[in-house]
């Protein structure tokens, strides 16, 4: 047990280098991608910035807390898919049968699946996640591994998302606009936007089948006020989540039926 | 020992026609139709069929890639639909329409990432690396980009990163698929090769009679999702290939009711004919053909392997 966890680990930190290295066989394009989603993200704040100023602070919604919000978001966007960006290719390899050559290999499919790509603007939404979390924390350590440490786990909740609806492919085809939907209109922006604006309906939504809630709200209410129970209904519903896209992943492999296109890795 | 055993394989998909929102119909098609087959180990078999025979499916549930409808498999004693994992230490796989090599990397750091997965550490990956190489006499190629090279040379490091982590039994899927004549002939001498100096069991499949021919001693001909043929290329040869054609050239003319065998055509002094050698003995044929006149030139040539895997599959439809 223990050695097929290191081994995994082991297969992880090639899988990332290897990404890295194909990245950096196209370094000016990795570079721009990564400072221009920067500065996408940048444009953001700027104007939450004029709407603060313009309208000032109410109903418990402060600048520190966009911060925070935007922070999780980006940070746990980040870190899924530079690191697991194979998700986002899930329903390709369905459809076209390239997942035949993660099938023929010792190692779990939906690991290997999930490392087999880096999304490389990805790591603009990591630094910048950081860096903005890092101001609204006001640099405080703990404070600051908290923040990542949250976003982290985060993660499992895009990753999670992205592997439900993209297995879905295998019942009902091709279900990349569901998931680029989801996570864009729902994950994202919901996530940026302060809980209190919102009506109980949304919010109950918000709070079960959009996992907006525990991948940024109650994350950034815990960097304002810990609390012990916040933390851990956010870890039982984050497993939840995860485990769900495993079982639903099997069992989307189990019903997989391959084919014949002609591929290459990339 | 049996390497390969498949007995009673059985896989359909269900295929929706018509309507938009509603398929109007569903059928379900036989994909495999209940094979059975065992190889042994050492054995080079070709498994050859035309399109949609049933043989690129066949291979996917033997490595575990889809599930059966029933029977069942057993490859190096593991069942591909339990053991998947397991099955993959023993089994290495090409298929020529699909890349394991990554198109941005160098074929070196592409296997050392296959051999990671294999769970082989740095060393153990940078040797075995080196030895494949040599083997393969590839060396100036792993520190390519793998989509800077030709398509013979990636075929070859394909191959070559199927075995690193020294696989019992090889599945071959169109290995030589595109190549030209000298890429095809280096590829077949390697399988050769690997077959030769570690008793590898290789199943293949291919479109290039010529694979066949100079590889396996074993054919399984699939068509329609089932086995019509399964015998080794010797007894198929005897079977099919005891037709010949003879062409004789004599010094005068031969009358067509001169001759005693059925005579195809006759042009002067030029006779064409058609000779079961199952019902004719050659010796004999040749005193006859001698006792006629006085032969300046003869030919016999046999029917083409590839016209007779062409006849068996239309007398099958």
């Amino acid at each position: 047990m223990l050695t097929a966890v290191k081994n995994n680990f082991r297969y992880f930190l090639n899988a990332v280098k290897v990404n890295i290295k194909s990245a950096m066989a196209y370094k000016a394009s990795f570079i721009v991608q990564a400072v221009f989603m920067f500065i996408n993200n940048l444009f953001f704040l700027v104007f939450w910035k004029v709407v603060f100023s313009n309208a000032g602070e109410s109903a418990g919604i402060t600048f520190n807390n966009v911060l925070y919000l935007w922070s999780f978001s980006s940070l746990s966007f980040g870190l899924a898919y530079f690191f697991f960006g194979g998700i986002e290719k899930i329903n390709e390899y369905i459809i076209t049968g390239t997942m035949d050559s993660f099938l023929l290999q010792p190692k779990n499919v939906l690991l290997n699946v999930m490392t087999s790509k880096c999304t490389f603007s990805a790591c603009g939404d990591m630094v910048y996640g950081l860096v903005i979390g890092a101001i609204a924390a006001g640099g405080n350590i703990p404070k600051i591994l908290l923040l990542v440490s949250l976003s982290t786990f985060g993660s499992i909740f895009f990753i999670s998302s992205e592997v439900i609806i993209r297995s879905l492919s295998v019942w009902i085809g091709d279900t990349k606009m569901i998931a680029n939907r989801f996570v864009e209109m729902l994950l994202i922006t919901f996530s940026t936007y302060p809980e209190n604006i919102f009506r109980i309906g949304i919010k109950v939504i918000l709070y079960t089948v959009v996992p907006v809630a525990y991948l940024a709200y109650l994350p950034a209410r815990l960097m304002e006020d810990f609390n012990l129970s916040i933390l851990l209904l956010i870890f039982v519903v984050g497993i939840i989540y995860g485990c769900t896209a495993i079982v639903v992943f099997n069992k989307a492999m189990k019903g997989y039926e391959s084919g014949n296109s002609m591929a290459m890795k990339n | 020992m049996i390497q390969i055993s498949v007995k009673n394989l059985k896989k359909s998909f269900t295929i929706k026609t018509g309507g938009i929102f509603r398929a109007k119909e569903k059928k379900v098609i036989a994909a495999v139709d209940n094979i059975s087959f065992e190889v042994e180990k050492g054995e080079i078999v070709a498994f050859i069929g035309p399109n949609g025979a049933g043989k690129s499916t066949t291979i996917k549930m033997l490595t575990g890639i889809i599930q059966s409808n029933g029977g069942t498999i057993s490859v190096a004693g593991l069942d591909p639909s339990k053991d998947r994992k397991k099955l993959a230490y023993n089994i290495g796989c090409m298929f020529g329409q699909k890349s394991q090599l990554y198109m941005h990397l160098t074929v070196r750091d592409s296997y050392k990432l296959l051999c990671s997965i294999y769970d082989l550490d740095e060393k153990q990956a940078e040797s075995r690396i080196d030895e494949v190489a040599q083997m393969f006499k590839i060396e100036n190629l792993l520190d390519k980009v793998v989509r800077k090279l030709s398509l013979g040379q990636r075929m070859i490091c394909e191959i070559a990163g199927s075995i690193l982590h020294k696989p019992e039994i090889i599945f071959l899927d169109e290995p030589t698929i595109g190549l030209d004549i000298f890429a095809k002939s280096r590829i077949r001498e390697i399988i050769k090769k690997l077959n030769e100096e570690s008793s590898t069991t290789i199943f293949l499949t291919s479109h290039d009679i010529g694979d066949v021919e100079a590889l396996c001693n074993r054919i399984i001909i699939i068509n329609d999702g089932k086995i019509v043929t399964d015998s080794t290329i010797q007894d198929l040869k005897h079977k099919y290939l005891s037709k010949k054609k003879i062409k004789i050239s004599y010094d005068t003319v031969i009358k067509n009711n001169e001759f005693k065998y059925k005579v195809e055509k006759i042009d002067g002094n030029q006779i064409e004919l058609i000779v079961d050698t199952n019902e004719v003995h050659m010796g004999e044929l040749l005193s006859y053909f001698t006792s006629v006149g006085n032969i300046v030139d003869i030919q016999i040539e046999s029917t083409p392997l590839e016209d007779v895997i062409k006849n068996i599959y239309k007398e099958r439809r």
